[in-house]
Formats: C-alpha cells, structure tokens, sequence
C-alpha cells in the first residue's frame, strides 16, 4: 500500500469512527440532563409518570454509554495509529483537555453505577435526584474537553515552533483558544437538543402505534419543549459560529456558501447547484451572509478568491451546511408549532401526519449532527492543524489500515445493530402501561422493594 | 461587540438555556388537555 492509500484508508476509517461515534456520543452527553430534568419535574409535582420517565430513559441510557465507551476507545487509539505525527505535536499541547475528558466521564460513570442503584432506596427522592446532578456534569464536560480538542485543530495556539522544535508550550492557551467557545457550546447544546427530539421521536411513536397512555402525553409534552428551548439556543450559537469563522476561518464559511469574491452586502445562498463560479438555483437571501458574518448588512465578507487554490475547502460542504441549517429550523418550527398547539388546543399537532412528523425528527435531528460534523472536518481541510499541518503530512505510512477499516466497520456494525436489538428487547418486554401497573399495585400494598426495579 | 458574541455570549446563551429549561419543564397543564372540539 502506498503513503496515498494510507491517507485515504486513514481518512475514511476515521470518518466511519467519528461518524458512528457521534451518534452514541451525543446521546451520553443529551440524556443525561433529560433523565434530571423528568426526575426533577415528578419530584416536584409529585407525580409518578415522570419519575417513571427518568426511570426508563436510565435504563436505556446505560445501553449507548456501553457502545460509546467502545467507540470511545476506538478513536483514541485510531488518534495515534492513524495520525502519529499530528498526535506527536499535539500530544504536547493539547494533551491536558483529553486526559480531562477521560476524567469527567470517570466521574460520569462512577456515579451512574450509584444512581442506577440507589432507585428506591432513599425515603428522599431529591438525594436520589443529586446523585445524577454529577453524571450530568461529567457527560456534558466530557463533551466540552473533547470538543476544546477539536476547537485546537481549528484555531491553534499556545505554543511556538523554533527551528522545527516545539517551544513555548502553554496548555491552557491552547485549550481557550479562539474557536472553543462557539464550538464547545454549540456541540454540547445540539446535544441536548438531539436528544429531546429522540426522545420525543419514541413517545410520538408511541401514541402512533395505539398507547393513548397520558405517560406518553407528558413525555412527549416535556421533550418537544425541551426540543425548542435548545434549538432556539442551537441556531442562536450557530449564528455565533459564523462571526468566529468570518474572523478566524474565513475559507470555511466562503465555502461554505460559495462566496467567490470579497464583497459587502453578502448574499446567503440556500440549495443550489454550482457551474464553475456561478451559482444555479439557489435561494439567494440578501444581506444575510454579511449579517452572520458581522451583524452588519453592508459588512464585507472574504471570498474564496482571495486564498490559495490548495487551502480551498472542498465545496460540498455547502450542501452539509444546508442539511444541517435546514433540519434545526425546521425542528425549531414543529416543537414550536408543538408547543403553541398543545396551549391553543389546535388539532392538528394530535393527527397522524403530525406525530409522524415528530417521529421523523428523531432521525433527523441525528443526520444535521452528522451533517454538522462532516461540515466542521472536511471545512477544515487540507489542514489537520490549521495553517501548520496538512492531513497527509499527519498520517500513518502503515501499509494494513484497509485491514483496519473492514475490522471496524465489522465493529460497527455489530455494535448498531446489537444496541438496536437490545433496547428494542429491553423496552418491548417491559412495556410501559405494565410497569405503571406494577408500580401502582405496590405503592398500593405499600411493599416497595428496594433496588431491583431497573 | 463581535467578540462579546464570540467569546462570551455562546457560554450565556447555553446556560440560560439549561436554566430555561428547568423553569418550562414543570408547566405541563397543557400535555393532557384535549384539542378543541370540531365545529358542526
């Protein structure tokens, strides 16, 4: 195998790695923070179909922190056989917000074990309740030590390269760098928000399939409103991200919209199709590309003219930026339509087409991840260090990555399909109007075991 | 102002979001109530 078939293989297992990994990842990070929310609402209202929510939502919980902890694993150790010479450089700069990572999920994951077992066995349901106040934080700092990793690969600093040696290292310099906070924020929100609308996807779905029980009614009341609030924030940060790239990354926005010249009142181009420079078809908003850019209507916007054909992003990316633009207000408008129904009472938001359309939002809502994701790497290249290293500079020269890529996407595949299976299993064969009957049959008899619900 | 929006404002944004939540979430009054009837 030759050093260009390696890049590639390394590139594409890469891809395949943090392509499904993101999946699972964005679940450990969203659910937690729902599973506190429904735990606190019932605690609060009394009322045992959201403690029962928070019930069932752990269980399946623990099922994508299992796949994600592969997966996890999996990208660490492709970091260094994939990419040696990026992880030789990064290694020592950046090292301190991996290790960080590795520590907030410790401190997730210890705490899961206790609060997983502990249902039941506190007479105060709000010690329970604080017990998952920690797995909240580690999944969600997990996501913010990771994604300071990948702010780094975007806008690098806190260090200097002297005669090909690295010196100057700051490690705190390098993990607050430029790009952290827009990036952080809007990966730990998008999260959140995906996880809402899957979780309203499967009470929608619920209700479709006959169960008129009121415990779907609240959870899917609960998560399409949580599903707005975090939308709205996500497109509120994502309109951030575009003054951040316009300052720091200019060529990933420019590609992103194909924006040819350096011009002020910049057009914002929808859909499209590109002929040379010319752009086809598209849905052209005036003035709108220089607001993202600058809040500023006349603001001029760099185009992709103005930089080096080879550090050009590939042009695709236009289209992973509609995807994911697209799916998040269209989310933003069927929570929103949801939500003022649900308070008009209007009839449609209870109809067939409607719930499937909620149900639909669970799938899509993962797609604008991936499309997000896909967006933020490839935008970034040729680089795999902004304006240091190149992706094949980085790469392995090992000739058996093919090998590599048919085991893990093997990997994979078992993983989906088995974390589908057993969930499905789970959930069919404890379904949810039984085990409120149970529940209910014991707080009768007043004889509640401990321990042994899960 | 830029850099207020870039530096500052996406923590705030995120934290008021999660504060938001908490305070929506137990205002369910609306998640059993039957739609409207049909006019005849």
């Amino acid at each position: 195998m030759g050093n260009e078939e390696s890049v590639f293989f390394s590139r594409v297992l890469t891809e395949l790695t943090l392509s499904f990994h993101i999946i699972y990842a964005t679940i450990g990070v969203g659910v937690p923070l729902m599973i506190m929310i429904a735990q606190w609402v019932g605690i609060r209202k009394n009322d045992e179909h959201y403690i029962l929510l928070a019930r069932r939502w752990a269980r399946g919980f623990v099922i994508t922190v299992a796949v994600g902890v592969v997966t996890g694993t999996a990208i660490g150790m492709q970091l260094s056989l994939l990419w040696p010479n990026f992880m030789e450089l990064a290694g020592q700069v950046i090292a301190l917000p991996l290790f960080m990572e590795t520590f907030a999920f410790f401190f997730e994951a210890i705490f899961l074990g206790i609060y997983l077992y502990t249902w039941d066995r506190f007479d105060n349901q709000k010690k329970h309740l604080l017990l998952l106040v920690p797995v909240a934080i580690g999944a969600s700092f997990s996501a913010v030590f990771i994604t300071m990793v990948n702010a780094f690969m975007n806008a690098p600093q806190g260090f200097d390269i002297v005669d090909g040696e690295l010196v100057n290292i700051q490690p705190l310099v390098a993990m607050f760098n430029p790009a952290m906070p827009t990036k952080v924020a809007h990966v730990v929100i998008t999260a959140y928000m995906t996880s809402a609308f899957i979780l309203a996807a499967i009470a929608a779905f619920r209700l479709l399939k006959g169960s008129d029980h009121v415990y779907h009614k609240k959870a899917l009341f609960l998560t399409m409103k949580l599903g707005l609030i975090f939308s709205i924030g996500a497109a509120v940060i994502g309109d951030f991200s575009g003054k951040y790239l316009a300052e720091y990354q200019p060529e990933k926005l420019a590609a992103a919209e194909w924006h040819f010249e350096t011009e002020g009142e910049a057009p914002l181009m929808l859909y499209g199709v590109l002929d040379g420079q010319e752009v086809k078809y598209a849905i052209t908003i005036p003035y709108a590309l220089s607001i993202l850019a600058h809040s500023d209507p006349t603001a001029e916007v760099i185009g992709l003219n103005d930089f080096p054909e080879d550090e050009i992003p590939p042009l695709y990316i236009h289209y992973l930026f509609d995807t994911m633009v697209t799916i998040g207000v269209l989310m933003i408008m069927v929570s929103g339509l949801y939500w003022l129904g649900r308070h008009m009472r209007w009839r449609f938001i209870h109809s067939r087409w409607y719930r499937w359309l909620i149900v639909a939002g669970g799938p899509l809502t993962v797609i604008a991840i991936e499309a997000g994701w896909w967006y933020a790497e490839v935008g970034r290249q040729p680089w795999i260090l902004r304006d240091i290293m190149k992706v094949p500079e980085a790469a392995t020269t090992s000739g058996h990555v093919d090998t590599m890529l048919y085991l893990f996407a093997t990997l994979y595949l078992i993983l989906g399909v088995g974390s589908v299976v057993v969930l499905r299993r789970m959930f069919r064969k404890n379904p949810v109007e039984r085990e409120i009957a149970d529940r209910e049959a014991e707080v009768r008899e007043g004889t509640r075991k401990g321990g042994d619900h899960r | 102002m830029d850099e207020f929006l870039m530096f500052y404002a996406p923590f705030i944004v995120l934290i008021g979001a999660i504060i938001l939540a908490f305070i929506v979430a137990p205002m369910d009054g609306a998640a059993t109530r039957p739609p409207k009837e049909k006019k005849k």
